[in-house]
């Protein structure tokens, strides 16, 4: 077996070697699909990471009357819970709103001064639901009469449509994000797949000649798909190159560019999981394709 | 060694038209036996070499080589049998992007021998075909006559009882043919069995031996003395 694997590695050397050209021509077609992925990948985490920032900041407050009780609040928070899917809901008692907002105008000290005196403050519930239809139905269940009571103001009404259209988009954009990237993926494959087998149809009439003189489909597979295995490993090495190198130099350029997000620091945590998925696309892909544009020849 | 019985094969074209390769074809050959298939382009040869080496599967019959039946053979059975089974062919059939060395040791290393014997038996290959200033050739940069004696020794390669030959002669001159005629005279001499195709008249008279004439997929003779004319 040793020796048999020992020549399937030196064959597959020479499917590389005696073909460089082939060989350069798939290593360039697989980086731009592998590049592809992973640009995908990371669009995704983008996006995520956009639409959470933008659901963020759609969310519903509701301010209490400054003699509202503790345990009042309480109960409207665990009633809250229970009624919706709540995504995230926060109480802050007056004295922390007018902590938050002395702090946020630290630099500006003519703002702290008016805000002293626009006080008091009103402790507020900020509530942010997973579903957006959750909004109006909150609105209707804090106007029970006695839970209306409590309440001295409640601010959605005037943020109600941006709302609205902030859970439109995001929805609109992970629809198009699936949609690019199927298709994207989809015309990628052609092309890999119709890149592999050009390079198969150069062999056709050695492995035709490898056949007739009795050589197994394993002896015949086998340096194609070690072949494959180089390929991808080398094909792999590059995207991770290219990858590092893009974002390391563009590291500040692109930060302000995608709104905060770190792109050069995810890739930089997950670097060896890129490599990984890329080796293991790349190998799958190669083999796949290589046995099928083999195997017509292989039945001489 | 091989035997056909009532072998037919039937192509069919794309249209449902059927084609018959072979009718009815019976015949044996016995181990150390020289063989020549004759008959214009199209009786039926290639067609018998094809299905002694499991390339084709014939249409009605069965077909045997050492005492074992070959009509339907898994992928690696036809492996097996074909490193049984020496090929030469009309188009050389050699592998261009390797050295006439390395087409030798491709052979060798499917079955498996150690690195120094098939250094060894490269050596003794080309020697006995005259190629051994020759071995870091390309087929490219060999001669026609000179690329079918490195098709015979790849033939030869894993030592086989059996050698068949597809018009071997067929691209070959007037000189190289005989002295490719002799390879193979040889070769009998040395107890292989040869089973060779051609339609050429001078290359019949010249073997004399048994003859099997195919016409239009028939065998029409199959005498022991090759002294006739087509």
């Amino acid at each position: 077996m040793l020796i048999f694997l020992k020549r399937i590695f030196k064959l597959s050397k020479e499917i590389i070697f005696k073909n460089k050209e082939i060989f350069l021509a798939n290593v360039i077609v697989f980086v731009i699909f592998l590049s592809l992925l992973n640009f995908l990948f990371l669009f995704l985490q983008f996006k995520d990471y956009l639409i959470e920032k933008i659901e963020k900041k759609a969310d519903i407050s509701l301010y209490f009357e400054a003699t509202t009780d503790i345990d009042d609040i309480d109960r409207l928070k665990k009633s809250l819970e229970e009624n919706f899917q709540i995504k995230k809901i926060e109480y802050l008692p007056s004295e922390k709103v007018q902590e938050e907002l002395l702090e946020k105008y630290k630099e500006k000290p003519e703002m702290g001064q008016i805000l002293e005196e626009v006080g008091p403050f009103f402790s507020v519930l900020n509530i942010q639901t997973k579903n957006p239809d959750d909004y109006e139905k909150i609105l209707d269940f804090v106007h029970q009469e006695d839970i209306n009571k409590i309440i001295k103001d409640v601010d959605y009404f005037q943020r109600k449509e941006i709302i609205q259209k902030i859970f439109t988009i995001s929805k609109n954009i992970q629809w198009f994000a699936f949609g690019l990237s199927i298709v994207l993926i989809i015309i990628s494959l052609l092309i890999v797949f119709n890149t592999v087998k050009l390079g198969v149809l150069t062999f056709k009439e050695e492995i035709i000649i490898q056949r007739l003189v009795g050589a197994s489909n394993f002896f015949i597979k086998g340096p194609f798909m070690f072949s494959g295995f180089l390929s991808a490993l080398f094909e792999s090495f590059i995207v991770l190159l290219l990858f590092s190198l893009l974002f390391f130099i563009f590291q500040k350029p692109l930060l302000n560019f995608l709104a905060g997000f770190n792109v050069y620091q995810l890739f930089k945590e997950k670097m060896i999981y890129f490599f990984l998925f890329n080796l293991l696309i790349s190998f799958a892909l190669h083999s796949i394709f290589m046995i099928l544009g083999i195997k017509k020849y292989l039945k001489v | 060694m091989i035997l056909f019985k009532n072998i037919t094969k039937i192509y069919k074209k794309t249209n449902g038209e059927q084609i018959f390769a072979l009718k009815d074809v019976s015949f044996e050959i016995k181990e150390n036996e020289f063989v020549i298939l004759a008959g214009k382009s199209g009786a039926g040869k290639t067609t018998i070499l094809k299905l002694i080496i499991a390339e084709e599967k014939p249409s009605l019959g069965e077909i045997y080589f050492e005492n074992t039946k070959i009509n339907d053979l898994s992928p690696d059975k036809i492996s097996k049998l074909r490193q049984k089974i020496g090929i030469v062919f009309q188009d050389y059939k050699l592998l261009k992007t390797k050295t006439a060395k390395e087409n030798l040791s491709y052979v060798l290393e499917i079955t498996g021998e150690k690195d120094e014997r098939i250094q060894l038996k490269i050596k003794n290959l080309l020697s006995f075909v005259g190629l051994e200033k020759r071995e870091n050739n390309f087929p490219d940069e060999l001669s026609a006559g000179e690329k079918q004696r490195l098709a015979i020794a790849r033939a030869l390669a894993l030592s086989p009882k059996i050698i068949l030959a597809d018009e071997p002669t067929a691209n070959l001159d007037p000189i190289c043919t005989f002295e490719i005629l002799r390879l193979f005279l040889k070769l009998h001499q040395m107890g292989k069995t040869i089973l060779l195709a051609t339609h050429n008249e001078n290359v019949i008279k010249f073997l004399k031996k048994r003859i099997i004439i195919l016409e239009e997929g028939k065998i029409v003779r199959d005498d022991k003395n090759g002294r006739f004319i087509i």
